[in-house]
């Protein structure tokens, strides 16, 4: 559970969130829509906690996971050394386990010696959500985790979001291709000139 | 065609956004001629600090200590030779210089008579022990040696003639003096010898003359003695028995040889006063010809009673034998390739780790991973201190190859001082290291952080002993220079392969830790920082 009460943050001299309050977790697939500098990523930030806030608080409860636009794991290393390393750094109890069942569960069981400059984007992006699920996070934020990838690979991301939220993760994507998250996304807020406000699926698909 | 004007371009226009990059790359060089050449002022060695001992106690003593000492030598004294070269060895002073007594030297004599004059010597010799690990400055420090030791000689043959002139002097008045002295006595042997020629022809005239004068008397006597015996009968006869007494006399054996007695003992007085005219005569010849020699002074050779200070040089690593270990002596001699191995492995340990621990850092920095790994419970510290074992790792491996490689064309004994050389290399390493990942965590951009590493390893590089020494450095880069970890670490390797002097207390090396946590603690707090700098962006 993450909770934001009357956050505001300002950045260079502009002011990119105002007095903002939001709360998130349980079963929620946030959607995070905006235009290209409007504020999407300080806000994704302020919510892992990464960015203090100018006012207002934020509270959080349990593990949070971030994945970015740019896969955050070693080229040079094969899946299953990635994994290791930030099972070890994340300090993961039982951490072969936890491989196990992310590796079955995102279904890189047969990359497990593939080195990771060697994968696919989709397969990347899989890799790359594994390690953010490593330390069981009750959130996940996604930042823009579509870009570059073609629609089988979406729709296979898509699917593995899902199973993820079965879990009783909450989901928060931040993303500019907006059909790619209509699908998956139960909440949606719209980033836009300073302001942050939810707007329902009907609104959303109305800028398509 | 013109495309790779367009990569010129863009590649300037990357540069041209880090004002750090363009400052650097106009402020380095800058910064690095600006310090070799304030680093090289004057480029000749000053404040040599020498050890010295003298065999010595004289005068001459303190005049080649002034000579040392007004041509900028630091002098420690010490109290014999073995002591003087371990001051070299402990790395205290760069030279021993020993000034020693010619033990065939022969005094000034004082009596100008004796011949022995002519053997007068006087001359020592100067013993120079130097480190030749140094070479940069070693023939630069034998030079000047040399220099000192031409004066000084010089002086001392000044000094030397100075006082056999003097001596030459005071020698030729009295020789003078002599000569007149020799000069009266001959006259007054000559005027004896005259005299008793005289006396001899007087005594044979006296006794002619008087048998003569006898026999008138006598005759004159008998003319007259008819008349007289009658009136003075008595006397007469008296008179005619005292003249035929003395007739008697004088004719009497007795008589001719008392006269012949008188006339031998004259000869041989005569004899005599020849003989003591000989010898006064030879006695002037000998008088003259040292006096001709001294009045002939100036032509004499100042090479032949000074002879020039012959200046001898060794390494002081040959010393060291005697010291420490007789196991030291080595069948071949050291040659370039064993003094440039200290050197060598300083060069490879400041540039391989201060361009592999940037490198490592801002690659790492550079990478998708890295959010990742911020994001991390693992703190800085394990971080700075993963990142650093393994560059420990990878660099002393890498070292130990080169040892072992270098063991087998060197003729320093690598194997036996491993543990020293082990020692002071991997504490270079760790420095140098952290050095090297506190470039990389301190700048942004990849250029900045290679530049930088690069032109610090330069300034190692430049003030390292193999290329500006630090004899060769104004005091106060002198100092600076020489807690230099790069100079500490070839020193340090230096004695380890040359001298067989390990480690010989905490304090040699004691500097190089102190810098390794100073470092590691400032590239935690780097390390933070950069974190706290990458989450805002």
């Amino acid at each position: 559970m993450i909770e934001l009460v009357n956050v505001s943050k300002k950045l260079g001299g502009r002011k990119i969130l105002d007095n903002v309050s939001l709360k998130f977790g349980g079963n929620d697939v946030v959607g995070v829509l905006g235009p290209n500098g409007a504020g999407k990523s300080v806000l994704l930030k302020t919510i892992a906690g990464f960015l203090k806030p100018d006012k207002g608080k934020i509270y959080s409860k349990g593990e949070i996971g971030i994945s970015i636009q740019d896969n955050s794991f070693y080229e040079s290393l094969t899946v299953e050394q990635n994994l290791y390393y930030f099972a070890r750094i994340y300090r993961i109890k039982e951490k072969k386990k936890k491989i196990n069942e992310l590796l079955k569960e995102l279904g890189l069981e047969k990359f497990v010696k593939s080195g990771a400059n060697t994968l696919s984007g989709g397969t990347k992006k899989k890799l790359d959500l594994a390690c953010s699920l490593l330390n069981s996070p009750s959130t996940i934020i996604l930042d823009e985790p579509f870009t570059g990838l073609d629609k089988m690979f979406v729709d296979e991301l898509n699917t593995l979001l899902k199973t993820i939220h079965s879990l009783g993760v909450t989901i928060i994507i931040s993303s500019h291709i907006i059909p790619s998250m209509i699908d998956i996304c139960n909440r949606f807020i719209l980033v836009q000139d300073g302001e942050i406000k939810e707007v329902s699926r009907e609104e959303v698909k109305r800028f398509l | 065609m013109f495309s790779f004007f367009s990569i010129l371009i863009k590649n300037l226009h990357n540069m041209f956004k880090s004002k750090f990059v363009i400052s650097l790359i106009v402020l380095g060089p800058l910064v690095l001629v600006s310090l070799f050449s304030f680093g090289i002022i004057g480029t000749g060695i000053s404040n040599i600090e020498a050890s010295f001992y003298s065999e010595d106690d004289g005068d001459y003593r303190s005049l080649f200590i002034t000579a040392l000492e007004s041509n900028s030598f630091i002098i420690a004294y010490t109290d014999n030779r073995g002591e003087c070269v371990q001051q070299v060895l402990n790395g205290n002073t760069n030279v021993c210089i020993i000034l020693k007594n010619d033990p065939n030297g022969i005094p000034l004599p004082e009596n100008i008579n004796d011949r022995n004059i002519r053997n007068f010597r006087k001359s020592y010799g100067v013993e120079v022990q130097v480190d030749f690990s140094k070479q940069r400055v070693v023939w630069g420090i034998i030079n000047k040696v040399q220099a000192v030791v031409d004066g000084f000689s010089k002086e001392i043959q000044r000094i030397a003639i100075e006082e056999v002139t003097s001596k030459f002097d005071s020698s030729l008045s009295q020789l003078e003096t002599l000569e007149d002295n020799i000069d009266f006595m001959k006259s007054r042997v000559d005027g004896s010898k005259s005299q008793i020629a005289v006396t001899s022809q007087e005594i044979n005239s006296f006794r002619t003359n008087s048998l003569n004068q006898l026999n008138v008397i006598s005759n004159n006597l008998n003319l007259i003695s008819p008349s007289a015996m009658a009136v003075y009968p008595n006397q007469v006869n008296e008179i005619n028995s005292a003249l035929t007494n003395l007739n008697n006399a004088l004719s009497s054996n007795l008589g001719t040889n008392s006269l012949a007695s008188i006339e031998s003992n004259i000869d041989l007085v005569s004899n005599n006063i020849d003989l003591i005219r000989s010898r006064i005569v030879s006695t002037k010849d000998e008088v003259e010809e040292i006096k001709d020699t001294i009045s002939d002074k100036g032509s004499l050779s100042i090479n032949k009673f000074v002879e020039p200070i012959p200046l001898s040089y060794s390494s002081v690593t040959d010393e060291a034998a005697n010291l420490y270990d007789k196991n030291l002596e080595r069948s071949n001699p050291l040659n370039l390739v064993d003094y440039l191995l200290p050197s060598l492995l300083s060069f490879f340990i400041v540039f391989t780790s201060l361009m592999f621990g940037s490198s490592l850092v801002i690659k790492e920095r550079s990478s998708n991973a890295h959010i990742r790994n911020y994001l991390s419970k693992t703190s800085s510290t394990s971080f700075v201190l993963g990142n650093l074992s393994y560059l420990i790792i990878i660099i002393m491996l890498q070292v130990v190859i080169l040892l072992i490689f270098a063991n087998f064309f060197i003729n320093s004994s690598i194997s036996q001082n491993w543990f020293s050389i082990l020692i002071y290399i991997s504490l270079g390493v760790t420095v140098f290291s952290i050095l090297g990942m506190v470039i990389g965590y301190s700048f942004n951009n990849r250029d900045t952080v290679i530049l930088s590493a690069v032109c610090i390893s330069l300034i190692f590089i430049i003030f390292s002993p193999l290329i500006n020494p630090i004899e060769t450095m104004p005091e106060t880069l002198r100092t600076i220079f020489s807690k230099s970890p790069a100079v500490i670490v070839e020193q340090g390797v230096s004695k380890s392969l040359f001298f067989n002097k390990g480690i010989q207390s905490i304090w040699d090396i004691i500097l190089l830790p102190i810098m390794a946590i100073v470092l590691f603690i400032t590239s935690i707090m780097l390390h933070k920082f950069s974190k706290e700098r990458l989450i805002k962006e």
